[in-house]
């Protein structure tokens, strides 16, 4: 499966399951913390609710003992000032103003004797100010339930070898307070009985202890909350019937005092009115609950507990809920939740592209390399092949040059022999034109000889002629005159007829004779002109026997430098023999070495194919096993070879160039042994021949 | 009638004819009418004379006026040979004789040509001055001769003008 998958893909994937899976537990975990937070968080609630009961029962549990502490007063005993209101008439309701004064928490303190009877009440608030309390002198408190449970002995106890003695009066509004006071009158009643010296019971003591000192202690209780944190909760006080006694909720109400709604205060039951919590809160000793609040209609979370009663106090018959809007108290916790996903969602994004980034840096250079190593590798597989054939025609050609040196030597063997059989020829050729020279140099002499007879010869001739020439003349005069004798003659008419023969005769004579005369002349031109002709002949003889003479003296000459260049020859080809000799045994090993880089090049060709296989393997690593990049990359190197055969051409010409010079260089000197360039003649010299 | 008068022509035609050449071609010249043959002496120049008059020549204390038969006979003129001749001739001219030299290439012999060795001149027709030509003579198949009446070949005017070069 990862084979097929391409480098980048790989990284992509390691990457982001690199950074996931820490990503991915740091979520999981903080979401078990969320969860383990909500989970644990609301049994805060539950302590709070708790603690709040104990400080209550705690606050209690001490006016729980007052009532029985202030009866053990001894001014109670004396039995005179009973029934007298006044506390400079009475001391004990001197005493009862200092109480009521000094603990600053009751509204009224009350003694009652036997009959229901009110022995001293207080006359001064806790804030030592006269109140009207002396009405209450005429009461009596016989029928009150509160009376009736001290002389019965129904103390609010939580049994045996708990704390007794005392008859607690739950929150009720007491209408003498309220009288008194021009308030509601929300107290709680602490009774209990008064003995004398003999343990006999001489009269029962009531406090009337404000319901504002559980207002205090819940008001104290909430701001020490604030400062813990928790400043949305409101705290509720139910008592065991579900009837609220108590609500705290400064940030609805928006007033840091308890507000005192009578509607609701002792009279709406939660339970009632179907606050889920307030019904568990009546089974549960103490819990915490998801509740739908009905009045407001949200959900809250609400912590509650029964007050249990602390140092032997029973506690009070009540119930503590600690509540919060849920959104509220788990409200940091979504926004960490929120936090959670988004950081993973960010994460995940940073890995991606970090991945992305990474794969890319990575496989960037890798794929550039791989594509210059897939380059390089077909070029060498193809420049090894071509050395590999290259090198094997190298082999072959020095095989053949050796074969073909060995052929060369052996005609130079021949060559040899010629040489030095032309060099003995052109020796004998020395003598000859030697003999040639000598002969013309005598036909020259010869032939001057001759032109000067010739000369003679025309000159007689033109004398002959000059002579032959006068005849002529004489014939023709002659002529004349037999004419004249003919006209002379045909005058004489006649008589002048045998002298017309003679004439006529004469005439004959004439003519014969300038015909023989004309004849003569003919054949002496001719003559003449033959020698003539002979003396341009022989002119020109004479001239060619001199050139004849002229070119023997070159061409001895000549055969002289043939004969002394033979012999060069000959030199050179006993050296030309050796150099072949040495170049053999050079080409031999050429041979060897052409072999030896032909199998080197078969390896090299092995190397590259390997490097190939090599590079297609990593290929496939990276773009993975089935991807078509590597032939694309293959099809990308084969275009940007396609420029390059020139270079790969030249480069076995050059190879073969560099083996071929060797022999080149060697004969090279030979080569310049051309006769032109040793014979300084041109072909203009022998026309002559 | 005029066969007759060609047989009496060529009977009084027949004689001996002194024969020379010019321009390759053979005259014939009633040899009576020659007095002497001579070579080509110096010739001494007459101004104002025709072209065909060369001069005159002291023959032996006779001048004789000497024409270029060539120049007369509007042939080309050519330089004279050791062989051009001058055939001094007497021609008739009113009552008197006079002797006048006649320049020809060259003199070639004397012919005796029979009436039957003759024919008469032709007629060329009257434009052509050609009545100084009496004939033609051939002997024996030879060549031909063409027989020439020195008199008429020089008309009258010129031999007034010869006969003034003369005085």
């Amino acid at each position: 499966m990862f084979s097929n998958m391409t480098l980048r893909a790989k990284l992509l994937t390691a990457s982001i399951l690199i950074g996931l899976i820490p990503a991915i537990c740091i979520t999981w975990n903080a979401n078990r913390a969320v969860t383990t937070f909500h989970e644990i968080f609301p049994s805060q609630f539950e302590n709070i609710a708790r603690s709040l009961t104990d400080t209550i029962d705690r606050n209690l549990f001490e006016r729980y003992g007052d009532v029985q502490a202030f009866g053990y007063n001894e001014v109670v005993h004396d039995r005179a000032h009973w029934y007298t209101p006044g506390a400079s008439a009475n001391p004990i309701v001197e005493a009862m103003n200092k109480y009521v004064v000094a603990y600053g928490l009751y509204d009224l303190t009350l003694l009652v004797d036997l009959e229901g009877r009110v022995i001293a009440v207080n006359d001064v608030n806790f804030k030592n100010e006269p109140i009207n309390t002396a009405y209450l002198y005429e009461k009596n408190f016989a029928e009150s339930g509160w009376f009736k449970d001290v002389m019965a002995g129904n103390y609010y106890t939580a049994g045996a070898g708990a704390l007794t003695g005392t008859v607690m009066e739950d929150f009720y509004a007491d209408e003498d307070d309220a009288k008194i006071y021009n308030n509601e009158g929300l107290v709680i009643g602490f009774s209990a009985p008064v003995t004398d010296s003999s343990g006999q019971t001489i009269a029962v003591w009531k406090n009337f202890a404000q319901f504002g000192l559980v207002e205090s202690i819940v008001k104290d209780f909430y701001s020490n909350l604030a400062t813990l944190g928790h400043k949305n909760v409101e705290l509720t006080l139910l008592n065991r019937g579900g009837t609220v006694l108590l609500d705290y909720d400064p940030i609805r109400t928006g007033k840091t005092d308890i507000v005192r709604d009578m509607k609701v205060l002792g009279k709406v039951s939660l339970v009632e009115s179907g606050f889920e919590a307030a019904k568990a809160a009546m089974i549960d000793e103490s819990g915490v609950s998801r509740s739908h609040e009905p009045t407001s209609g949200e959900i809250q979370v609400v912590g509650y507990a029964q007050n249990r009663g602390a140092l032997g106090f029973k506690g009070m018959p009540w119930v503590a809920m600690v509540r919060e809007n849920e959104e509220a108290v788990f409200g940091f916790l979504t926004s960490i939740e929120y936090a959670e996903w988004i950081i993973l969602g960010v994460s995940l994004l940073a890995i991606v592209i970090a991945g992305l980034w990474l794969a890319r840096n990575i496989t960037g250079p890798i794929d550039r390399v791989l594509k210059d190593l897939r380059l390089g590798s077909d070029e060498l597989r193809s420049s090894a092949s071509q050395v590999a054939s290259s090198a094997q025609s190298l082999a072959q050609g020095a095989t053949e040059q050796a074969a073909a040196l060995e052929e060369s030597a052996a005609t130079l063997e021949e060559v040899s022999s010629t040489s030095k059989h032309n060099s003995d020829n052109s020796q004998a050729a020395l003598g000859l034109s030697e003999c040639v020279r000598k002969a013309s140099e005598k036909g020259s002499v010869s032939m001057n000889q001759m032109t000067s007879a010739m000369s003679e010869i025309k000159t007689a001739a033109d004398e002959t002629a000059q002579i032959i020439k006068i005849i002529d003349e004489i014939a023709f005069q002659t002529n004349l005159l037999a004419l004249n004798a003919a006209v002379e003659a045909a005058r004489a008419g006649d008589a002048g007829k045998g002298f017309a023969v003679v004439a006529e005769e004469v005439r004959n004579l004439a003519q014969r004779s300038a015909n023989a005369a004309r004849e003569t002349a003919e054949k002496i031109k001719r003559s003449k002109d033959l020698a003539d002709n002979g003396v341009r002949v022989t002119a020109e003889t004479s001239t060619s026997l001199g050139e004849i003479r002229d070119n023997a003296v070159k061409s001895t000459d000549l055969v002289k430098e043939i004969a002394a260049q033979s012999s060069e020859q000959a030199t050179a080809m006993v050296q030309l023999s050796t150099a072949v000799t040495e170049l053999d045994k050079v080409t031999q090993q050429n041979s060897a070495a052409a072999e030896e880089s032909s199998a080197a090049a078969e390896e090299l060709t092995a190397q590259a194919n390997l490097l190939d296989q090599m590079v297609t393997r990593l290929a496939a690593t990276i773009y993975g096993a089935k991807a078509e990049v590597p032939k694309t990359v293959r099809a990308s190197v084969s275009k940007a070879t396609t420029p390059e055969p020139k270079s790969e051409a030249a480069t076995p010409k050059s190879s073969v160039k560099i083996v071929q010079p060797v022999p080149n260089a060697k004969r090279e000197p030979l080569i310049e042994l051309k006769p032109s360039q040793i014979i300084p003649l041109d072909d203009g010299d022998f026309q002559g021949f | 009638m005029e066969l007759q008068q060609d047989e009496r022509e060529q009977a009084r035609l027949a004689g001996r004819y002194l024969t020379f050449s010019l321009a390759k071609e053979r005259y014939g010249l009633e040899i009576l009418k020659v007095q002497e043959i001579i070579g080509v002496p110096n010739i001494t120049c007459v101004p104002r004379c025709p072209a065909f008059i060369k001069g005159v020549i002291n023959l032996r204390g006779r001048i004789v006026p000497i024409i270029d038969l060539r120049l007369k006979f509007g042939l080309v003129e050519v330089p004279y040979t050791p062989k051009s001749c001058v055939v001094v001739v007497n021609i008739n001219a009113g009552d008197q004789v006079i002797s006048l030299g006649v320049i020809v290439d060259t003199v070639l012999e004397v012919l005796d040509f029979k009436p039957a060795e003759i024919e008469t001149a032709p007629n060329y027709g009257v434009q052509v001055k050609s009545n100084f030509i009496v004939g033609m003579g051939r002997k024996n198949g030879g060549d031909l001769n063409i027989l020439i009446d020195i008199e008429r070949a020089v008309s009258s005017a010129e031999v007034g003008a010869l006969m003034q070069v003369t005085k």
